[in-house]
């Protein structure tokens, strides 16, 4: 009986840490919102380091969809990798900095433990008026595993009502 | 003790604290609730269920009224629902704006919901399809 219980609360806090991959793809996620943090009056060189560091986490035939909310200068769907640091390369982070965390975020494995999906609420802090002005977009993930690394292969606005 | 916490807590009755405005008058803002999820182990959901649908993450969830079933057309005229052209009786909803919605008919698997209250102006209400996999569970009270 005491290991049975014992086994039970292993596992439900194996489960609530997130184990193994899907703690794996949490931790890169995390690390991905950090990269797309910029602090205030980042310099140029700021700005080199970040978009090297996003290639590598970057799968090459990423697809970012941001659907009918692109602004007019953004296509709805923007496909490779290079088009998508290209644009990062272009933006004008505000000022005072903005900063990306990812929150709520359920991580499913596929069972082959090649690719992942992660959906979850991306919220955009940023600008100088107090409180400051607060973005967040329901969002899923596709990542895959590439060369042992998880890297993201697609991310989409997700949508839990239609009309 | 605390494994049975966790069972019931962890996997079958998710605590939820009502935020907005959009179940009036049968749920008010703050309240606090439960999703059943083992409501739906067996059966599936059913016209006039309150359900917590989930959304992209985890801990975030919509609290609608299911009206329209899979397979079903749903169609607002006026504030008033038409399930395949049959009006739908509400008794749960008090007072009407007079929305309007354009005839949707539901696919396999996908559920039609929205708030009870229908007072507000239609813009302002998250309604809809939503998929059955998206459906948590049936709120306890």
């Amino acid at each position: 009986m005491t290991k049975t219980l014992i086994l039970i609360a292993v596992l439900t806090m194996t489960t609530a840490c997130g184990g193994g991959e899907e703690g794996a793809i949490k931790k890169q996620i995390e690390s991905i919102a950090e990269i797309l943090s910029v602090p205030a009056a980042e310099g140029e060189l700021g700005r080199v380091a970040r978009i090297a560091a996003l290639r590598k986490v970057f799968a090459e035939n990423l697809r970012v969809s941001i659907g009918g909310s692109a602004p007019a200068q953004v296509p709805p769907d923007i496909v490779g990798r290079d088009a998508v640091l290209a644009l990062l390369g272009r933006w004008t982070p505000p000022v005072g900095g903005f900063e990306l965390e990812f929150v709520d975020l359920q991580v499913t494995v596929d069972p082959g433990g090649a690719t992942a999906q992660v959906c979850g609420t991306a919220r955009a802090t940023s600008g100088t008026n107090d409180p400051p002005d607060v973005d967040a977009r329901e969002l899923t993930v596709g990542f895959a595993k590439i060369d042992g690394d998880w890297v993201i292969t697609s991310v989409r606005p997700e949508e839990t009502l239609t009309r | 003790m605390i494994c049975t916490a966790v069972l019931v807590f962890g996997w079958i009755l998710v605590p939820l604290r009502l935020s907005g405005i959009s179940m009036l008058p049968t749920y008010t803002d703050g309240e606090l609730n439960f999703a059943n999820r083992a409501a739906y182990w067996v059966g599936d959901p059913a016209r006039g269920d309150v359900v917590a649908i989930r959304m992209a993450g985890l801990h975030a969830f919509y609290v609608k009224r299911i009206i329209g079933m899979p397979g079903e057309r749903i169609e607002i005229v006026a504030g008033t629902v038409t399930v395949n052209d049959e009006v739908l009786i509400e008794p749960t909803v008090s007072r009407r704006a007079a929305w309007t919605l354009p005839p949707v008919t539901l696919a396999p698997g996908e559920f039609f919901v929205v708030g009870d209250n229908r007072s507000m102006k239609i813009e302002n209400h998250d309604l809809g399809r939503v998929r059955r996999r998206k459906i948590v569970g049936k709120l306890l009270f």
